[in-house]
């Protein structure tokens, strides 16, 4: 029943795709436990829900906004903006450049 | 070389001039602010920071989606899309997947649409969906800097069918949803400023082949209709040659080089794209009712071709001129206010085509107040007393001085006249009606 | 004089002027210094009290407020060294209510990293430990506030639950904890784990001061699309009616409890009766399913919800993140990635639904469905790591509760065998908190389980 350990190759991908970087030690724990985890999940097959909609969020709200130009509360000054920023140059965040 | 026919389809994104941002209340619009100065928790993606949808941005989604025929989903919703670039704050850009707002729209033109020369048409639209925009990125020696003026402006994005197999034809297509998008009000769908922003996406099969090609060149970065054309050509004949030499072109995102006008391959973000959508848990769903829907409905003017189509059934306007003068709302607005303006005083049938002639030609400016203009233009229009006397001597006078053009007439070449009652009317000051000094003219050269 | 007195106590002392509000400040200060090297309940620590001159329901009553409720110009990590210098430059609502009502922070409480654990362990900055037996864990991932508010480092705290986060260290650390309605209480500035989960909630000596906490906090936010537009209520003056209620008895919740516990709530639902109450057999869902549901849906939220943690606007590299961040972030990128979407997460999303059908079922016959918020007391530090989903597993009569949205609450039953605190749980209905703090107050005030507490705190002199 259990499903084999997950590959080193998709263990990598997945960590690619969340932009996570894994030690080796790591990347043998994760292809361990990741598939005990989808082994416990798939109890849910034991369920029927044919028919039955899915549930994105449990409050009864519906077509919440606000008004176009209403008063801006929360804008930031350039001083809060960048004081958390560790690279910052001509009123902008920095990063080593990117090819384009 | 077999006998190849492109499919194209095309994605367009356009940033709406709302006040506030699509999620905050930060000001929009302002382009040319300081770079991160317009700002706040939720555009800058602050850890525990919330998105509020904005009201007119969901209205003005839904206001291009009818104008664009399409069906308007009655329950909608936002999804979140993830893949990483420092321009993105929250590492997912709030989007829509498989609820967007509007479904299954069209655009139809009619035989030779305005300046195109070609059968009526009619090319699909797959959705339009409403977005944030991303932040900027400005290239600088080593760095890169990030501007997050830009993060979280609204951006409705518009998706066609693969229904082109022309560049002319999506050229047409491209300017009729830029004419649609300013009568609606909804953007400045600036080029330039990238208020609007293209991507067709380009492939090439051998002609009577059912299906897609297997694979799909996406071009970016164009901010004008006639580079997307060539953008267009330039891809095809690439397809064609390598189609030819027995080669699959590369799925790929290209770049476009204007100065050179070729496409260059850009380096892809990712290997595959997996965005691992899931419906945004921050945004409740949308409802929408049919009178909602409808009052919306009722706020989009008249469209640039059905404008076009009554002037040239209802006033007999030239197809051309219509089509030149529908193009620009306000233009077209300046038009019908001289045009009922000059109605009360000139009765004469064929007016309309005369207004428009003179605004088409430039002979008026329509800089000019719409009052001014009409003045101007009734001036021009209204016989003017002739003093016979004055004219009598002033033809002598002009024919004195012109004896070439006086043989030239007399050898047939009777065009020479409009140069001779020019001159006349300038030996008089204007103060004669040109329509009498070239019948007393004629009767001199008799 | 002061030691062990909540809220309502602090707030008659001050009132009568037996105390300032700065000399109240400045004792629990003075407490921290001393314990908090040893509990490591507190990441940040103010030395000077705030809001003095406001007169409200929170005046001059310094609280505890877990470290990812963004608080402008303090210090706010989630116990994540991804956060580590982090200084947010806005207030969450929770605690800009807290300011209106005239509260004054005393510190920011350590939590498992980003709230991923019951334990309080996955903290970048070292576990905290349970007041009443350091080498035990005071549960999580608000083990901070409950370890804070069990010591009396704070007279009561605030702290958030995805699934359990409140209810569990609550029952861990022997105070009152409650998870309010999702929505209830706005998230807006709380550092988000699982966002269509996540709620904030009070840890607190006594259930009157929850209340009085909730009826600070409680309400809809133009900032919270999600917050509730439903009224909230007088919670503290109805709490104090004398109503009767019929609680219901699930056997699937009975089911994998320590000996103690299951006596424990055996009494407790006598003590009830006695109180007048029905008491009425029902059945409900098995929470293993939850467990299933939960972990789905919480560890897709986690991925997205930590994909803004770039290290350029704030914050360090993506390379600070611990291995229990990881750990979920690559399966909930599993579930949501092309072609798994529909077999995981569309699937957790449809057994949501029956879960909250179920729940709507059951309320129709009850007011409240008991149990315990664990199934045993406080596990000993390092127990955690054998388990791939601990916290999960740990929770698991917290997780349908928290799938369906509706509020529950962690209330002392006195010490199992090895005077550890044990806790019943009580669930109800949407929006029913004034219920639920209704039968906890009279329940509290037909025992003395809170005095076996305090008396605990006197321990640690
Ligand atoms: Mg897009
Ligand atoms: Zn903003």
């Amino acid at each position: 029943m259990a499903t084999k350990k997950l590959s080193r190759e998709a263990v990598l991908h997945l960590a690619k795709l969340a932009g996570l970087t894994l030690t080796d030690a790591e990347i043998e724990k994760n292809s361990v436990q990741l598939s005990e985890t989808i082994d416990y999940i798939k109890n849910l097959d034991e369920l029927d829900t044919e028919g039955i909609e899915p549930t994105n969020s449990v409050v009864d709200l519906s077509n919440v906004t606000f008004e176009d130009g209403e008063k801006n509360e929360r804008a930031l000054t350039s001083e809060e903006a960048f004081s958390n920023g560790k690279n910052v140059k001509d009123n902008a965040f920095v990063v080593g450049r990117i090819m384009q | 070389m077999k006998d190849y026919t492109p499919v194209i389809g095309l994605e367009i994104h356009v940033e709406l001039k709302t006040k506030s941002g699509m999620f905050c209340q930060c000001a929009n619009g302002l382009h040319e602010a300081v770079p991160n100065s317009q700002v706040c928790p939720v555009c800058l993606g602050l850890p525990g920071a919330l998105p509020v949808p904005n009201k007119q941005a969901i209205e003005w989604t839904i206001k291009v989606g009818k104008a664009l025929n399409c069906t308007i989903n009655k329950h909608t919703k936002f999804d979140r899309k993830h893949y990483s670039y420092p321009d993105l704050a929250k590492g997912y850009q709030i989007s829509q997947y498989d609820e967007p707002i509007a479904v299954s729209g069209y655009l139809e033109f009619g035989p030779n649409h305005g300046t195109y020369k070609n059968e009526a048409k009619r090319f699909c639209i797959h959705r339009v969906h409403l977005e944030e925009d991303t932040g900027k990125l400005i290239h600088k020696n080593n760095d890169t800097l990030i501007d997050f003026n830009r993060s979280g402006v609204p951006l409705v994005e518009i998706v066609t069918e693969p229904d082109f197999s022309s560049s002319s034809d999506v050229k047409m297509f491209l300017e009729e949803l830029h004419a649609i998008i300013r009568y609606l009000d909804v953007s400045e769908a600036d080029l330039e400023k990238g208020t609007m922003r293209m991507e067709p996406n380009i492939s090439v099969k051998v002609k009577g082949v059912e299906g897609l090609p297997n694979y799909k060149v996406e071009v970016k970065n164009i901010n004008s209709f006639n580079f997307v054309k060539r953008a267009i050509d330039f891809e095809v004949k690439r397809h064609m040659e390598l189609l030819e030499s027995g080669e699959t072109p590369l799925q790929e995102t290209r770049g476009w080089n204007s100065e050179k006008g070729i496409t260059y391959s850009q380096r892809t973000k990712e290997g595959a794209h997996d965005y691992r959508y899931f419906p945004e848990p921050d945004i409740p769903p949308f409802n929408f009712t049919d009178s909602y829907i409808d009052a919306i409905t009722k706020t989009i003017p008249e469209l640039p071709k059905t404008k076009m189509e009554r002037y040239i059934k209802a006033m007999g306007i030239r197809e051309t001129d219509a089509y030149i003068l529908t193009r620009d709302k306000s233009l077209s607005e300046y038009f019908e206010t001289v045009l009922s303006a000059i109605k009360k005083e000139n009765k004469e049938v064929g007016i309309e085509q005369k207004i428009v002639s003179v605004i088409t030609n430039k002979r008026i400016p329509t800089t000019l107040s719409t009052k001014d203009f009409v003045k101007k233009f009734l001036e021009n229009m209204r016989p003017i007393d002739t003093d016979t006397g004055l004219l009598d001597t002033s033809i002598k006078a002009v024919l004195a001085r012109n004896e070439k053009a006086v043989t030239e007439y007399k050898n047939g070449k009777i065009t020479v006249i409009m140069f001779l009652v020019g001159q006349v009317m300038k030996e008089m000051k204007g103060k004669a009606d040109a329509s009498a000094v070239r019948k007393a003219l004629e009767l001199q050269l008799e | 004089m002061l030691l062990g007195k909540t809220i309502t106590e602090i707030k008659d002392l001050i009132k009568t002027k037996k105390m300032s509000k700065e000399e109240v400040f400045s004792y629990f200060v003075k407490r921290i210094e001393k314990h908090n090297p040893l509990i490591n309940a507190y990441l940040t620590v103010l030395k000077k009290s705030e809001n003095t001159n406001i007169d409200g329901l929170l005046s001059g009553i310094p609280l505890a407020v877990k470290d990812n409720f963004c608080t402008k110009g303090v210090r706010t990590t989630a116990s994540a060294k991804v956060l580590d210098n982090f200084i947010p430059p806005y207030e969450s609502t929770v605690t800009s209510r807290l300011k209106k009502a005239g509260y004054s922070l005393l510190g920011k409480t350590n939590m498992d990293a980003w709230a991923h654990g019951s334990s309080t362990e996955t903290s970048d900055y070292g576990a905290t430990k349970n007041p009443w037996d350091i080498s035990r864990s005071p549960g999580g991932s608000s083990g901070g506030t409950a370890a804070a508010v069990s010591a009396y480092l704070a007279p009561a705290g605030i702290g958030s639950e995805t699934a359990g986060s409140i209810r569990q260290p609550a029952s861990w650390s022997g105070v009152v904890g409650l998870k309010p309605t999702y929505g209830r209480v706005p998230r807006y500035g709380v550092i988000a784990m699982g966002s269509s989960l996540d709620c904030p909630g009070p840890l607190t000596l006594s259930v009157e001061d929850a209340a009085i906490i909730l009826q600070s906090i409680a309400g809809n936010d133009k900032f919270d699309a999600t917050s509730a537009s439903v009224p909230t209520e007088d919670y503290v003056s109805k709490m104090k009616e004398k109503k009767t209620y019929t609680i219901g008895i699930a056997q699937e919740y009975f089911e994998g409890l320590d000996e103690d516990i299951k006596k424990s709530l055996g009494e407790s639902i006598k003590i009830f009766e006695k109180m007048g109450f029905k008491t009425k057999k029902i059945s409900l869902l098995s929470p293993q399913y939850s467990i299933s549901v939960y972990t789905i849906i919480q560890r897709a939220e986690v991925m997205s919800n930590l994909a803004r943690y770039d290290g350029i606007r704030y914050g360090n590299p993506r390379t600070f993140f611990g291995s229990e961040a990881k750990r979920r972030g690559m399966l909930g990128t599993y579930t949501l990635s092309y072609g798994y979407y529909d077999a995981f997460f569309k699937k957790a999303q449809k057994v949501r639904t029956l879960i909250i059908n179920d729940f709507k079922r059951a309320f129709k016959e009850v007011d409240f469905i008991i149990g315990t918020p664990t199934p045993i007391t406080a596990l000993k530090l390092g127990e955690f790591e054998k388990y791939p989903f601990f916290g999960e597993l740990m929770d698991k009569f917290n997780e349908p509760g928290a799938m369906a949205g509706i509020p529950g609450i962690s209330l002392p039953t006195g010490l199992d065998r090895n005077g550890l605190p044990m806790s019943i749980h009580l669930m109800a209905n949407y929006f029913r908190e004034s219920d639920l703090l209704n039968a906890s107050y009279q329940f509290e005030q037909e025992t003395d389980f809170m005095g076996v507490i305090k008396k605990g705190i006197l321990n640690l002199k």
